[in-house]
């Protein structure tokens, strides 16, 4: 069983997009005393090198992401209220009436609600867009808000975090698990040398992860990361893209990336060899870092290893520790076979 | 008061189930009256002068709005009919709690935008309703009961001026505001009993204040609930401003002298209180109070509130103690005139 006490710290943390620093910073002094050696580049990703007992015959890169999808203030209303922008694909569906923190100065704050009551029938089912919306932080007016807030402050979910049976609900989960995954690996005795990317700006535009992957300039790659699960009621089972407590899930192709069909092959033999439960993402759908990296400079060889998510891109996720687990033993495995493969 | 706010929201009390609520209300107001909880749940606490012909009612609602769980399907996700007038816009992937036993953290299913085709427009419909725990059908079924009830998950938060938000304030603002009044009467020499009811299930129909008002039949009445505070899209002649103090009802379905009364109540304390006009029901407990047996004279005072039926209301503190001190002003006043 996985200690999931750093997860939860990562998970309590607000990092969006631009603004990765306090994650960074807790992976930071989490691999302190791992031996790994750390550098930070012009855009704040996280680089990191880790020798094994043996030197690898390929450069192999896994990576995470530290940001996570939220908001940015544009402007403050003569209300005392404050006006947002999204930063990255928010399910708009599923921020009306939400909790949030604000700025480095984490002010409390509401996405306001106009009361149920005085609604017209058609109104009460018509989801509200962002540029709609408007956070009350108990401001009067916008010269006392001011003093509180600037443009282009963060605006985050409230952080939330629960692991009650096996069940791991928790804001950020994409990709902060991935992180997770990434820094016990670092902190264990391993065979051979690897390197981790902890990447900035994903959300955005997979911006991070261009500049890491030109840097390190890798031979192979694994983006660890958390996709979209809908094994939900409403959704038929041809099109639930992948199941919680499936196991890990592994892509042969998303909208951003068709991936490395060898490593694939590797991934689920090795997965069958070491009895790790896997499962491939049924869907040409989503996207991530692999995006940039298999087109770094002039190409990397490039496989995903995803946590099956519920409600990704809203202010609670919900993954399971076995999912996890399954992604951990996954990643480290195919870390040191793709080293000398 | 802020800390008993934040206990009484703290706690969870949707309609029918408000018993956790009940307890710390109790606890408190025993230490000063005589506190009984009848039938349905309804906490009645009565001090003062015990004899007295004439008896002051102080009403509000103890409980919450929620959800009730209605089907649990073999994959462990659970269905669930709205407990009152829930706002469906602001449920999707929203945080919640099933009150089994031992509190079980779940998330209203929303699904994912590249599966909605083109419905994302759309709040879910309210026959809809499901929610997640994360946990197997078989393993659900043995800690989870149908009629459990779902509540928003989260804790009071402080907000800049002295307010807060939270769930449930919708009317634990009013529980604390007449508790806080029972506090400033309960050292002073009544001529009248004073019965502070902290009614169930207002939010299905106003339930619990029909019963507390016919076995207490008081002589008058007073109803303390949150109504709306101004805010981006709500009218003003519809809303209260938050911070401005009390919000006195004047309503056909209430007792005029009661109404003015208030009103110079709040001029002798020389507070800030604003008048709330309403055209016919006031949709608060006053309206099943008034008409109780052969009829009880009854005001309104009611707390600004944002955001209402949400998981984040919001409300000012300021608000709240004003209305605590309103309504000990009335009473020392009314027991003063009615001797």
């Amino acid at each position: 069983m996985l200690d999931l006490s750093f997860l939860k710290k990562l998970c309590l943390l607000s990092g969006i997009s631009g603004d990765e620093k306090k994650v960074s910073e807790l992976i930071q002094k989490r691999l302190r005393d791992s031996g790994a050696e750390i550098n930070i580049d012009g855009m704040g990703n996280l680089l990191v090198t880790k020798k094994g007992r043996k030197r690898a015959k390929n450069k192999v890169l896994l990576s995470a992401h530290m940001d996570e999808v939220g908001f940015i203030v544009t402007d403050i209303n003569s209300d005392g209220t404050l006006r947002l922008e999204t930063v990255g694909g928010v399910d708009r569906k599923a921020v009306y009436g939400k909790n949030v923190i604000v700025g480095k100065n984490c002010i409390n704050g509401v996405i306001s609600v106009k009361p149920v009551h005085l609604l017209k029938p058609d109104e009460k089912d018509t989801v509200i867009p962002v540029d709609k919306m408007a956070v009350d932080i108990g401001a009067e007016s916008r010269e006392e808000a001011i003093k509180y807030v600037s443009l282009g402050d963060s605006v985050s979910f409230v952080p939330n975090y629960n692991d009650d049976n096996g069940i791991i609900m928790a804001k950020a989960l994409d990709d902060r698990a991935g992180c997770y995954i990434l820094t016990e690996i670092l902190r264990q005795e391993l065979e051979y040398d690897i390197t981790c990317s902890f990447v900035v700006q994903e959300e955005i535009g997979l911006r991070g992860a261009k500049a890491a992957a030109y840097t390190i300039d890798p031979d192979f790659a694994i983006v660890v990361e958390a996709t979209t699960a809908s094994d939900i009621p409403g959704c038929d089972d041809t099109n639930n893209v992948c199941c919680v407590g499936n196991g890990a899930v592994l892509s042969f192709m998303d909208r951003s990336t068709i991936y490395d069909k060898e490593c694939l092959q590797l991934a689920l033999k090795t997965a069958q060899e070491k009895k790790i439960n896997v499962q491939l993402k049924r869907a040409v759908a989503g996207g991530n870092d692999a995006g940039a990296i298999h087109t770094s400079r002039s190409g990397v060889r490039t496989m995903a290893v995803s946590l099956p998510c519920r409600y990704i891109h809203s202010q609670t996720g919900l993954i399971s520790a076995y999912d996890l687990e399954s992604s951990f033993n996954i990643v480290k495995e195919m870390a040191m076979k793709l080293a000398v493969i | 008061m802020k800390n008993l706010l934040f206990d009484l929201c703290s706690a969870n009390g949707v309609s029918g189930e408000e018993g956790s609520v009940a307890k710390i209300a109790k606890l408190i107001m025993g230490t000063y009256a005589n506190v009984e909880c009848d039938v349905n749940g309804n906490v009645i606490a009565e001090f003062g002068k015990l004899d007295a012909k004439y008896s002051i009612m102080l009403d509000a609602h103890i409980d919450q709005i929620g959800l009730i769980i209605t089907h649990i399907d073999s994959n462990g996700f659970v269905k669930a009919s709205p407990c009152g007038g829930i706002d469906r816009r602001i449920l999707q992937a929203e945080k919640f709690l099933i009150l089994a036993d031992k509190p079980i953290p779940c998330i209203c299913c929303s699904t994912p935008p590249h599966l909605s085709s083109g419905n994302d427009e759309k709040a879910v419909s309210a026959d809809n309703l499901w929610f997640d725990t994360g946990i197997s059908g078989d393993k659900l079924k043995d800690i989870v009961s149908l009629g459990d009830r779902i509540v928003f998950d989260g804790h009071p938060r402080e907000l800049l001026n002295n307010r807060v938000t939270s769930k449930a304030l919708d009317n634990r603002a009013g529980v604390a505001a007449v508790m806080y009044c029972g506090d400033l009467l309960k050292k002073q020499d009544l001529n009248c009993k004073v019965i502070i009811s902290l009614s169930t299930r207002e939010e299905v129909n106003m339930l619990g204040a029909r019963t507390a008002a016919f076995s207490c039949y008081p002589s008058e009445a007073v109803a303390v609930d949150v109504s709306f505070a101004k805010q981006s899209g709500v009218p003003s002649e519809k809303s209260g401003n938050i911070d401005e103090g009390p919000m006195i009802g004047i309503a056909p379905v209430l007792d005029k002298e009661i109404s003015e009364k208030l009103i110079t109540a709040a001029k002798v304390k020389k507070m800030k209180y604003q008048c709330e006009v309403m055209g016919g029901a006031t949709g608060t407990n006053a309206d099943v109070i008034s008409s109780t047996r052969g009829g009880i004279r009854t005001g309104l005072v009611s707390i600004p509130l944002r955001s209402m039926h949400t998981g984040a209301e919001i409300v000012s503190l300021n608000d709240i103690a004003a209305v605590g001190e309103l309504l000990a002003e009335y009473v020392l006043e009314r027991s003063i005139a009615v001797c």
